[in-house]
């Protein structure tokens, strides 16, 4: 009677731990979901916070102007020597041209400052257009160039927030002592800038407060002599938060070093405000009006970082404004930074030649790790007799593997340069040094591919008769291709973010022209990427985030050819 | 042991020893096969069959550890002389396995493989010619003569399986190895192999591994029966299924073991 019995409480004994077992499956996905979503939302997270941050860099802000190429300052003599126009003064003749579209500019500091506006490298590219086209000496044209990189910052909004208000309230003009204007108008028309300066005021005033605060929490465990060092910082925060707030309250505002910058346009002129009350404003004129008539429209640009805690001054940013008004200003697609190489100057800055520098550099990896790593997988894998010495073979290759990069850097500035004098910077030489470290990845690789085809196909083709080594490239490489394929493009992208190894054979260096040759000195796209991060000026930022997304979308293409390569050449057996 | 000594052996094996690295796989085999007749190895699994198959083409030297000792000869000729490169001996002593192992290409490439490795045809024409011929001999022709181009891999077990035949004769081998070439497939598939097999025979020596007495029985002349890595006995395979002489075939054949 046990008989039948049994296999009942087998049924009831899976049944039992049934819901077990699906706990446990559920719990898997769930696991693998969050894994996911993790990587994804990485992934997401770093894209976007490099996108945010390189996006503006693919457009730039690029000046316009007319301007005289004036005979005297490029061939006095009018020889027409080529080398004689090559020596031209252009840098003055930009600078002239600058003058020109601001002839109010007189004394040697404003003018140091406006000329500041276009960098001197820009007289390369007007030289180099001269050069071409002699005729264009004493003619007039129009000259179009980058503009510095701190006002392209500022135009784009990234030192401080332009605030602009419109307004249509009528203002009439007086003229003050020297360079002084005072607009006046209804009560209460600039009670509403007032305001805003009153808030900003008491803003910086808590903020010294809490300073305060913060300094006197540390007062206890302070030693007696920095106590009193402190206690006297204290007392003069309080005293200047005090002063601050009284001032914020005063009925008519001076605006101090510490304010932000009010600048009031009218007539094509820019005054800077440095007192106001609600119904009239006194300023120092930036730029001329056009005309002391009464103001009917005028506009109100707020700076809210002081002018002295940033690198564009009022009156730069006055001049920046007044070009972008009359049109001579305007935002483009960043040319320059896919065709230059690398500049001093961050509006001149491209990443061509990096990106050549990489190419080229991988081409050398390819040409030197591709074809002996495949051959070297496949005499290891049909040819070698099994003992001793290959398994000790491959243990070192999987070991090579394992080498941090650096090492094949200095192992390349041992031999490649010491021994055999290789050029240093070089494409050919960054090539090799990541031949040897890509190889023992592709040699895995296409190992790997090769014992995935079934041996039944090698005796297929053994059995009528044909040699191993036909056996091996008529019928395992193809099938193995796929694999060998997808293991040596992603040993090579894996090349191409590669910065270690390129560091120790001067590839590193500053180069300002595209690579022409494997042997020309060069750079690669992350070595550009980590010589602009570690760069102070602003603008790299910009630059850095999109050099990076340049470089993630190689990355892309590389590996999306391999997963097409793959699905192409996939066959069933 | 003969099993014809009127006519001279096609296959002639003399003191035949194989080992995979230390272990002993045949022992002291020696066993004359018959041109024009089909012989098949029968015997429980592990026994040598397959060992013994391969050692006619030399399919051993393929694997490291293997190590074949005694004569072998095809026509008078020792094929494990220096001199003997395995590359023209399997091009005449084709193969069939037992799991049909199409190349990954077209059902026409698949044929044309072997001649053209081999340079056996001068033109085109010429290939096209042996594919045919073979295609036909192989009984596959009316099935794919329209789809020559299509992967060969996408043709039934059956289909496959006459496919390799047709693969194996298109390089006009003298011998024809098949290890258990039925194995895989269904009655109907087995059916049509076995009156392939017979209608080869007039041209060929074939020489068969077969788990199934009644397989051996239809399509083979010859029979020779595998006991723990000996030959036990061989003979007409109407004598060793009705009067063998060992008992050991005995009971292997009415299935007492194995
Ligand atoms: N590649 C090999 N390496 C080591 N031993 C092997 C190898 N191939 C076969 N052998 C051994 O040799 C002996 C004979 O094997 P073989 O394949 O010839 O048997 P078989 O008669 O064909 O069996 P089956 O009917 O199951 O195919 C077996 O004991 C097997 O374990
Ligand atoms: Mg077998």
């Amino acid at each position: 009677m046990t008989e039948p019995v049994k296999p009942l409480s087998t049924k009831v004994r899976i049944a039992a731990s049934l819901p077990r077992r699906y706990r446990a499956e559920q719990r898997f996905r769930l696991y693998g979901r969050a894994a996911i979503v993790l990587a994804i939302s990485a992934l997401a997270l770093l894209l976007f916070s490099v996108g945010a941050q390189g996006f503006s860099a693919f457009s730039i802000y690029r000046f316009n102007l007319p301007l005289h190429l004036d005979a005297k300052l490029i061939d006095p003599k009018g020889t027409e020597d080529p080398a004689i126009i090559a020596k031209g003064r252009y840098r003055k003749l930009i600078q002239q041209a600058l003058s020109d579209a601001f002839p109010d500019v007189r004394s040697r500091k404003d003018k140091r400052q406006l000329y500041a506006l276009s960098t001197g490298l820009n007289s390369v590219s007007l030289r180099n257009r001269v050069v071409e086209d002699p005729s264009l000496i004493g003619t007039a044209i129009r000259y179009t160039a980058p503009l510095s990189d701190d006002l392209d910052l500022y135009l784009k909004g990234e030192i401080t927030q332009r605030h602009f208000t419109n307004e249509a309230t009528p203002l009439t003009i007086d003229q003050g002592p020297a360079k002084i204007l005072t607009l006046s108008g209804s009560p209460d028309t600039f009670s509403a800038i007032m305001d805003q300066l009153r808030r900003s005021r008491h803003k910086a005033a808590t903020r010294l407060d809490a300073q305060a605060a913060k300094l006197r929490e540390n007062l206890q465990t302070a030693t007696a002599e920095v106590a009193k060092i402190q206690t006297t910082r204290i007392e003069e925060l309080a005293t200047k938060a005090d002063t601050m707030r009284k001032d914020a309250n005063a009925a008519t505002l001076t605006l101090g070093a510490n304010d932000p910058s009010i600048l009031l346009g009218f007539h094509k002129g820019f005054i800077k405000a440095t007192e106001i009350s609600p119904h009239s404003l006194s300023g120092k004129v930036l730029r001329p009006p056009t005309s002391m008539q009464d103001v009917q429209n005028w506009r109100v640009l707020r700076l809210d970082l002081p002018e002295r805690a940033r690198r564009v001054s009022d009156q730069q940013a006055v001049w920046a404004e007044s070009l972008l008004q009359a049109g001579f200003l305007k935002r483009s697609f960043n040319a320059v930074f896919f065709t230059n190489a690398d500049s001093r100057e961050p509006e001149l800055a491209g990443i061509a030649g990096a990106m050549v520098g990489s190419i080229l550099t991988l081409l050398a990896t390819m040409l030197a790790a591709v074809p002996i790593g495949i051959l070297a997988a496949i005499y290891l894998e049909e040819f070698a007799p099994k003992n001793r010495l290959t398994d000790f073979i491959e243990v070192n290759i999987n070991n090579l593997a394992a080498v941090p990069s650096i090492i094949f850097g200095l192992l390349g500035l041992a031999v490649f340069l010491n021994m055999f004098h290789m050029p240093r910077s070089a494409p050919l030489v960054g090539g090799l040094v990541l031949a040897l470290m890509t190889l023992p990845v592709i040699i895995i690789a296409s190992r790997a591919a090769i014992k995935a085809v079934p041996p039944s196909i090698r005796e297929a083709a053994l059995g009528v008769g044909a040699s191993k080594t036909q056996t091996v490239f008529d019928h395992v490489l193809p099938l193995a291709a796929p694999g060998i394929l997808t293991g040596t493009i992603i040993g090579l992208a894996r090349a191409l973010g590669e910065t270690a190894p390129l560091l120790m054979i001067g590839m590193v260096a500053f180069i300002a022209d595209i690579p022409k040759s494997l042997s020309s000195p060069a750079t690669a796209m992350p070595v550009q990427i980590y010589l602009w991060a570690s760069s102070a000026e602003r603008s790299w930022e910009s630059r850095t985030a999109a050099a990076i997304i340049i470089l993630l979308l190689l990355m892309i293409v590389l590996n999306l050819t391999a997963v097409f390569l793959r699905h192409k050449f996939e066959r069933r057996w | 042991m003969q099993a014809k000594a009127s006519s001279a052996p096609k296959v002639r094996a003399r003191n035949v020893n194989v080992f995979y690295g230390s272990k002993q796989a045949l022992f002291d085999v020696n066993l004359d096969i018959p041109d024009c007749s089909v012989t098949s190895f029968i015997g429980p699994s592990g026994c040598g069959k397959s060992t013994f198959l391969r050692c006619i083409n030399r399919m051993n030297d393929t694997i490291d550890i293997c190590r074949v000792e005694g004569d072998i000869h095809l026509d008078g000729l020792d094929i494990y002389a220096r001199d003997v490169d395995p590359v023209i001996l399997r091009a005449s002593v084709g193969m069939v396995f037992q799991k049909p192992n199409p190349f990954p290409k077209s059902i026409y490439d698949n044929v044309a493989y072997g001649p053209r490795i081999h340079g056996l045809a001068s033109n085109t024409d010429e290939l096209d010619g042996i594919v045919e011929t073979s295609l036909k001999r192989a009984g596959l022709w009316d099935e794919v003569a329209d789809r020559l181009d299509e992967p060969g891999t996408g043709l039934s077990g059956g289909q496959q399986q006459r496919l390799v035949i047709a693969r194996a004769i298109a390089v006009r081998p003298e011998v024809i190895l098949m290890d258990e070439p039925c194995s895989a497939l269904d009655p109907i598939a087995t059916a049509k192999i076995e009156e392939l097999i017979d209608d080869l025979r007039a041209h060929y020596c074939i020489i068969m591994v077969t788990h199934s007495m009644a397989q051996a029985a239809r399509v083979s002349q010859n029979t020779a029966f595998f006991h723990l890595g000996k030959l036990v006995e061989a003979g007409p395979t109407e004598q060793i299924f009705t009067n063998p002489n060992d008992t050991r075939t005995q009971d292997y054949i009415t299935g007492r073991f194995g």
